[in-house]
Parts: C-alpha cells; structure tokens; sequence
C-alpha cells in the first residue's frame, strides 16, 4: 500500500509536529508552574473580598466549605468569618433561590446572633427595570437587621418584613426565601448540626 | 521611506487590518465598548502577533507543508496561554474586563493571516516588522472605535466621566447594534478618505 | 507544578502531534490531486495582474487552460510577446505573434469645445450622470469626464484632461477594463501601431452634430473618399476605421473638414 520513502516521509512529518507540540507543552508547563500560585492566590482574594462586603465585621474566613447534608439545598457554600481578634463573628452564605428568570446567585452575611449583615447579589436574569431592581441597593439593603422568617410585604414593611419591589412579587420573594434560608443554615451550624 | 518604516507603516494604514482587510471583527465589536478594554485588547494581540510572526519565521523551512496549519495554532494558541495565564496573574481586572477574548486571540485572524501570507515567506527581521505594523494597526483602531463608542454611548472616556448630567448617553452605542454601525461610520469615513487621495494623486 | 505533572503534559500533548501530523500526512498521500506542473510555471510568467482580458477569468484560471483546454497561448495582452514566448517554450509549442493594442477614448469634445444641455450637480460619476438624461454633455456619445474609466484602470493609463478622458498609450495594457466601465461604450481597443483616430462616436446628423461640438464628425463622408484601402467608412452617420485595412496613410486625416481624425502623439 505505501512504499518506504511514504511512510519515511509520514514519521518525518509526525515527528516534527510531535516536536513543536512537546516544547509548546514544556513552555507552557514551566510558565504556568510560576503562575498558578499567584492565580490561586487572586482568586481567593477575590472571594475573600466578596465575602467581607456581607459580612464587614470579618477580617479572615474559613478555607473550608461547611455545607453539609442537613442543609437546604439551593445552599452551595457557607464561610465562617473571623473578626480581628480571632472571634466567630458571623458567617458567609452563598445562596441560588429561583428566581422568575432563573437562579438568582447571591451572598447573605449572617452574624451570630442570626442577624442579616449584608446581601449582595452576585448574578441574576431577572426582568430589567423590574425584578433586576433586587440588586440595587434600596432593595437588598432591606435585608440588613432582619433575623429568622422575613416576609414580604406589600405596603408599608414592619418590623421583620421588607417591600417588595412593585410588580415584581416573584423576585422579592425568592430573594426573600434565599435570605431565609441562609439564616436557617446558620442556624443549623452553629446547633452543631 | 526607509524599506523598515514602510513595512511598519503598512499594516497601521495601507492594509490596517481592521478598516482595509475587515480581519478580527468578532472580537473588535465585542471588545470596543471601553477604550480600556480596547487598548488592552490591541496590545495582547500585538504581543502574540509579533511573537508568533518571530518563531513562524524562524521555523518556516522546518515546519512541512502539509501540517502547517496545525502548526501554526500551535505555536500561537502557546503565547495566548502565555499571556493569559500573565494577565490572569498579574493584571486580573483587565484579565476580568476582556474575558473569553483573550483565549479567542487563538483564532483571530490577523494573526493567523499574518502567519501565513508573511512570516512563512519571509526573513525574521521582517516579519517582526510586519507583525509590529499589523499590531500597532489593529491597536489605533480598537482605540479609535472605543473611544467613540465609550465617549457617545456611556459619555466617559478612560471611566472619567466627561458628560452626562445634561444629555443622557445613548447605550444603545456601546451594545451590539452601535458596534457594527460605528464600525461601520468609520470604515466608510476612512476608505472616503483613501479613495479621496488615491484620486487626488490621479 | 511538579516534575511529573510537566513531564506528563509534555508526553500527552507530544503524542497527540505526533499522531496527528502522522494522520495530516497519510491523509494528503491518499487525497493528493495530481496537478500539471507546467501549469505552475505558466502561472509565474504570467504578469499576474488578473484582469481578465485574456478571457479567463484570471491568470490561474487561464494557466489551468492553456494547460487543460488548448487555450491559445497569445492571449495575455499584458504581458505580450514576451509572455507569449515563455509559455510556448513551456508547452513545447511557437507562440503565435500577439498583436499590441491600445485603448482609445473615441471623443474629442472637452471642456472648450463641447456644449452641455444643463449644469449638472451630482455624484462625480459617469454611470450616475448618464442615467440623467444621458448625462450634461448636449452630445448623447460624448465622453462625460468623471472619471469611471480612471479609477477602474489597474494600470494608471487614463486621466482627465480638460474634461475628458485620454489614454497614455505607453502605460495601457489593454486590459479592456476600461471599455467594460464606460457607460457611453465610446472606449474601444484598437491595434498600437495604427495612428490615426476618429476622435468621435457621434451618430446624431450632421446639422445637430455642430450644435453640440465643433470637433463631432458630421458624417460628410470626405475621408471616405479619399481612402485608397477603403478602410474607413461612414456608418450612422459618424466615420469609423477599420484598423486590419487601415496603412497609416493619414489622407482621411488631411481632408476631415472637422478635422475629427487625429493622428497619434509619439
């Protein structure tokens, strides 16, 4: 089928492409062995900064995830924060309710004593100008104070109500339900459970 | 003009790869919505540009016709992951702000146009040359198209706002439909321009 | 990064081109297309300026040609006998002689002597202004002066002067671009070496004619007359030379009360 000057000339050409290949590879190999550290450490930084901003009073927070089975699902990742003298100040909670266009991805600081210190909302498809309002801060902000089984009202909030953003019950309720819930998985930690 | 300058001076205006050749639009309508992100954008692509020009160069007697192709996204796809894995480390909001188009610089096709209608042909010296022209070229004009699309569509320039209390900025300038219709405004604007002189030395 | 992650990278990614530049090169055996190499060396003699006038569209195509299809091997107007010449000697054959032509703006009505029906203000385009009412020019064939044929010409042979469109005989290749773009059609290819010109392409009367330029041919039929080869002659009512009987005499030229017919610059 092929002669020997054909398959001489096939390796020859594999080989050379195995050649610029294997030193792209070593190339990238060593550059990304000086680089990978600093990356890591951008990444946690960035986490850590996200972090603090629900939960200022903490200067430092856990490496370790402390979800566990007990804990409502459309949690994904609590952080227990550490204020300067090395105290439990509060917690980190990440957290997807479903929104009216989807999961709505966002951060509830929670302090020990099951008080809201922050909501951010990290990514949402909510509708512009309606539901998408949930991340300005007039409506997240609400949030901060309020402690175990906040509802949405739709006139004039009380004590551990906040407003619904108008025409969009939908979203203010599945913020809502995600505010809740990060409280409630607080709560379960620090029960030990 | 020295044969050096007009090697250079051809990829900024004679074959500007974005206004004459229309090479790169993907990521030039995606990116120029801030003359930041612009500015950022021209310089990557500059680098790997003229590295990847440099080493073609270098292999072109060894590099077999028939796997060229493969080659050549090799050798570039290597210095964008250079240079992505630099920025990611070093530069990590610029890295944020021009996100999946620092791994598409692979596949932009000024550099891989370069490759093979230059750097395959001719010696290392040019074809450091030809890639730092083309470069600079594709550099002004994502600057130029930024900046009017950050100026008209968001009124600020460099994020220092410069107006806006008065007129609102239309957005609609700094999302997609404003992309292609500026692109546009300016391609026609500078080929006028050509045409205007071509017919004037006439 | 330890040592035995990059060794492993480097492996994993060294074997996947070494297969796959195997793969590339037994793919291009078994898929390879025989091509003629005579084809590649006509193709760089070729002038390579890929204008067409050959009739093939372009200088590959008309290399695939010559080689494939008996093309003749003249064609090339750009490039010549010279060109010719090469490609006979690739193909093993003569080349026949390839005669050297010219275009020729056939109008003499510029800007001092030509009359225009109204003023016209408008894209500085031939084909725009001739779908005007025929353009300004009063004369319906005359040359309107914007230029088409200019810009169209790869060669820089055309230019305006005083209104109207001349041909620079050294630089024209006879690419036939030209003739192509003018859309009065009054350009036309004629053989190099004949000088003299009917500078017009008027078929209005001959009364009318003088109304629209003193230098239009009236159709007196003189030059007709005194034409020893019967080369020229008058048809719809302007005269036109038939270059293959035409011996350069210059009689016609003497005679033209008009004095239409031009003998060309050296």
């Amino acid at each position: 089928m092929l002669n020997k000057d054909q398959i001489k000339n096939i390796l020859k050409v594999g080989f050379t492409l195995c050649a610029i290949t294997a030193v792209s590879a070593l190339i990238l190999a060593c550059v990304n062995s000086v680089t990978a550290p600093v990356i890591a450490k951008n990444t946690a930084e960035k986490q850590s900064q996200a972090m603090q901003k629900v939960l200022p009073a903490a200067s430092e927070f856990s490496e370790d995830n402390l979800v566990n089975e007990n804990i409502d699902k459309i949690v994904t990742e609590i952080y227990e924060g550490k204020d300067e003298n090395g105290e439990v100040c509060g917690y980190a909670v990440m957290v997807s309710p479903n929104g009216y266009g989807g999961a709505i991805s966002m951060t509830v600081g929670v302090d020990t004593n099951l008080t809201v210190t922050g909501v951010d909302i990290i990514s949402q498809s909510e509708t512009p100008s309606l539901g998408a309002k949930c991340i300005e801060d007039d409506f997240k902000d609400q949030y901060i104070g309020k402690t175990q089984g906040v509802t949405v009202s739709k006139s004039g909030a009380k004590d551990n109500e906040v407003d619904a953003i108008s025409s969009a019950t939908i979203t203010s309720n599945a913020v809502t339900l995600g505010v809740n819930t990060a409280i409630d998985a607080v709560s379960l930690i620090k029960e030990g459970k | 003009m020295s044969k050096n300058l007009k090697i250079i001076a051809n990829g900024i205006i004679t074959e500007n790869p974005t206004f004459v050749q229309l090479l790169g639009m993907c990521p030039t309508l995606a990116v120029t919505t801030s003359l930041k992100n612009g500015i950022g954008m021209g310089l990557s692509a500059a680098a790997v540009l003229v590295a990847s020009n440099v080493l073609i160069s270098l292999l072109r007697k060894l590099i077999p016709e028939k796997v060229r192709i493969a080659a050549y996204i090799v050798i570039i796809a290597t210095f964008v992951t250079i240079i992505d894995l630099l920025l990611k480390a070093f530069l990590p909001s610029l890295a944020d702000q021009l996100g999946i188009f620092i791994p598409l610089i692979v596949v932009n096709c000024i550099i891989l146009a370069r490759a093979e209608a230059y750097a395959s042909k001719n010696t290392v010296g040019k074809s450091a040359l030809d890639g730092l022209g083309m470069g600079l070229g594709f550099t002004l004009a994502l600057s130029l198209i930024s900046a009017v699309r950050e100026f008209f569509g968001a009124g600020t320039l460099f994020d220092i706002k410069i107006y806006g209390d008065v007129i609102t900025p239309p957005s609609i300038v700094t999302m997609a439909p404003g992309g292609f219709i500026v692109l546009g405004l300016l391609i026609a604007l500078i080929n006028h321009i050509a045409a205007k002189r071509k017919a004037g030395d006439k | 990064m330890n040592i035995t992650d990059i060794v492993t990278a480097v492996i994993i990614v060294g074997v996947t081109g070494l297969i796959f530049g195997c793969l590339l090169a037994f793919a291009s055996i078994i898929f390879e297309i025989k091509s003629d190499e005579r084809e590649t060396k006509i193709l760089e003699v070729l002038p390579g300026a890929n204008c067409g006038a050959c009739g093939y569209a372009g200088c590959s195509a008309y290399a695939s040609a010559i080689v494939k299809d008996n093309a003749p091997i003249n064609a090339c107007s750009v490039g010549k006998d010279a060109v010719a010449k090469k490609i006979g000697k690739i193909m093993g054959v003569k080349a026949g002689a390839v005669e050297p032509m010219v275009a020729r703006v056939m109008c003499g009505g510029d800007c001092s002597i030509a009359v225009n029906k109204y003023e016209y203000e408008g894209i500085h385009d031939c084909l725009a202004a001739s779908k005007l009412a025929g353009g300004p020019k009063a004369c319906p064939n005359g040359c309107l002066g914007f230029g088409n044929c200019v810009i169209a010409c790869p060669f820089d042979a055309i230019s305006i002067e005083n209104g109207i469109a001349v041909v620079n005989e050294e630089k024209c290749q006879a690419c036939g671009i030209c003739v192509k773009k003018c859309p009065k059609q009054i350009i036309k290819l004629v053989p190099k070496k004949n000088m003299y010109t009917v500078l017009c392409s008027n078929r209005e009367k001959g009364a009318l004619t003088n109304k629209y330029c003193s230098a239009g041919c009236i159709g007196c039929k003189m030059c007709e007359k005194v034409c020893s080869v019967g080369a020229i002659k008058v048809k719809d009512n302007f005269a036109v030379i038939d270059y293959d009987l035409c011996i350069n005499c210059g009689e016609c030229a003497e005679k033209c009360p008009k004095k239409v017919i031009v003998k060309r610059d050296i």
